[in-house]
């Protein structure tokens, strides 16, 4: 049994998930240039694939630019030997937006997708995104193969692969109300805390409102999360603290979440819709939040599935927190 | 037109259950430290003409006041996505601008529930009072020959409280061609409750295999009616 086969329980790996040939990373997808108002252009981290647009605030529209490697590889595996000369495929960089609760989609190449690397360019509007804007490739069928048995998707839009995401950050992410949004108190003269060197505590007491508190008593340590800058060492700082904090309450919040989603994938609480709002994809790759609701009801309550399931968790934050990133910023002001 | 405002979150807690209830009023200077404007405006005077003719004509909880408002709602806060996607702008309209609504539209159940018709909102549709009746104009609304909008099917879907809650509270209706294809082949139908909560949930499951953005309405459409003609043989 392969390691993508092993996975199939939490469906973390659409490859065995879909009852047909599947690669979730089947498809190069290369963001090169983004330009604002057809003269500004912006820098792209290739390494994170992001491309951050929050401190520039004046422009109207965003022309992206990249290519799609469609390898001859992918296009043997998934489809049949009768249609690998003209594959029937439609491939396109599907464009979502949470906030402006924006799913859409940019053809790239349509009918017929022969192994090749594909460039593609579109604009994206302003007044249509806000917060971040998620890219992502994907191939599907385009013919009904229905009459035909065998191992091949059969269906019109059955996922045949698709590639790493990219980010537009157009804004600073609005956590959703309340989520994460510290009350700072110093825990040493409040019984209802923890006492001793904690520096945050998660009070789920009020299960229909989780409250994050930061441990005033640290005044040192508040003082810099309190910090408002975006550069400077307090700044640097302030967003590793945050991290820290992060990668221990994001995981409590999921795991509450999932113990408290009903036979239907419903949620008990409004903050839990929030969470699986921000954490659906990662958790599961590209589910949606109906999706990843059943899914994560299923992994909790199935004790051989929660190591894998806490893996997943912390690997669905460290997306989210991007660590790493904080933590150069933070040694590189050190070296200055 | 006027300005359009939005309510702070750290205002939220001036939001009291007897506020909620009706028992208690919050005027703007209550809220001022907590409200700022936006880039956008609205016919808020127009908007509340509308309003109150529907709350005169309609009985108080009628579920049919969301087909009324609803087109006004959309038309009258004439703004963008981006600018729609700011819960404190819905906030300000529930809360400071129209609250006897929210409250004439909904009955007080739990103070939770009256709390997400005034204070949810974001990426979550079927929440805010005003918001939700925005967003659903948004994803149904076409332009007709002449340039304008036209919001029958908007009307239709508000009309029938089970289909517009099954389809705009499943993440597929974020895709426009999608909802508004449901839409479309659930109201043809004439499709009864038990027939709209079964192929909106069966259109979702099939979604776990298919990748919506890859398919055009005509294919989402069909792909519809043949779950349609599925549960209506087997419900029969």
């Amino acid at each position: 049994m392969s390691t993508e086969e092993i996975e199939t329980r939490t469906q973390r790996l659409r490859t065995t998930a879909l009852p047909h040939p599947y690669r979730e990373t089947g498809l190069e997808f290369t963001v090169t240039d983004c330009t604002l108002d057809n003269d500004r252009e912006v820098d792209i981290r290739s390494s994170s694939r992001l491309i951050q647009l929050t401190s520039l605030t004046e422009w109207d529209q965003a022309t992206v630019k990249g290519t799609i490697d469609v390898s001859e590889d992918l296009v043997n595996y998934v489809f049949p030997d009768d249609e690998q000369d003209d594959p029937p495929g439609n491939l396109f960089v599907a464009i979502r937006c949470q906030q402006t609760i924006l799913r859409d989609r940019e053809v790239v190449k349509e009918d017929s997708v022969p192994p090749d690397e594909y460039p593609f360019e579109f604009d994206l509007n302003r007044a249509m995104i806000r917060g971040g804007v998620e890219l992502q490739p994907y191939l599907v069928r385009a013919d009904d193969r229905s009459e035909v048995d065998g191992r091949y998707a059969t269906d019109i839009g059955a996922r045949l692969a698709s590639g790493d995401e990219w980010v537009l950050e157009i804004d600073d992410t609005d956590l959703p109300d309340g989520l994460l949004r510290p009350h700072i108190e110093n825990f040493s003269e409040m019984n209802e805390l923890p006492s001793g060197d904690h520096l945050h505590y998660l009070d789920m007491s009020d299960a229909e409102r989780p409250t994050l508190y930061l441990n005033g008593d640290h005044s040192a340590i508040i003082n810099v999360m309190e910090s408002r800058g975006s550069t400077g060492p307090d700044a640097r700082m302030r967003d590793a603290i945050y991290d820290l904090v992060e990668a221990s309450v994001w995981p409590q919040l999921i795991i509450r979440t999932a113990t408290d989603i009903n036979q239907d994938g419903e949620t008990r609480y409004d903050w839990q819709d929030d969470v699986l709002d921000l954490y659906h994809d990662k958790l599961y790759d590209g589910a949606d939040v109906e999706e990843a609701a059943m899914n994560l009801r299923e992994d909790v309550n199935d004790e051989d599935q929660l190591v894998t399931l806490m893996q997943h968790i912390d690997d669905a934050v460290q997306q989210k927190t991007e660590p790493p990133e904080q933590l150069i910023n933070l040694l590189e002001e050190g070296l200055k | 037109m006027t300005q359009l405002k939005r309510l702070d979150q750290s205002g939220h807690v001036h939001i009291s259950e007897e506020f909620l209830r009706g028992d208690e009023d919050l005027t703007v200077d209550d809220l001022s430290p907590y409200i700022e404007p936006v880039n956008a405006t609205g016919d808020l005077e127009e908007l509340r003409r509308v309003l109150d003719y529907v709350m005169n004509n309609f009985d108080e909880h009628d579920p049919m006041i969301d087909s009324a408002a609803g087109p006004n709602v959309h038309q009258l806060v004439d703004i963008t996505r981006r600018q729609a996607g700011d819960p404190g702008v819905w906030h300000y309209l529930t809360v400071v601008e129209f609250p006897d609504f929210v409250r004439y539209r909904w009955p007080y159940t739990t103070e939770t529930a009256m709390r997400e018709k005034f204070l949810k909102a974001g990426t979550d549709i079927y929440s805010n009072a005003l918001h939700r009746l925005w967003w659903i104009s948004e994803l149904t609304y076409d332009m007709d020959g002449d340039g304008e909008r036209d919001y029958s099917l908007t009307e239709d879907v508000l009309a029938n409280q089970t289909l517009a809650n099954k389809i705009f509270d499943r993440w597929f209706a974020r895709h426009k061609p999608a909802a508004v294809a449901c839409a479309e082949v659930l109201l043809e139908a004439e499709a009864s409750s038990t027939v709209i909560e079964q192929t909106t949930l069966r259109f979702r499951e099939t979604l776990s295999k298919v990748q919506l953005e890859g398919m055009s309405e005509d294919e989402i459409r069909t792909l519809i009616e043949d779950i349609l003609s599925e549960v209506e043989d087997d419900l029969s």
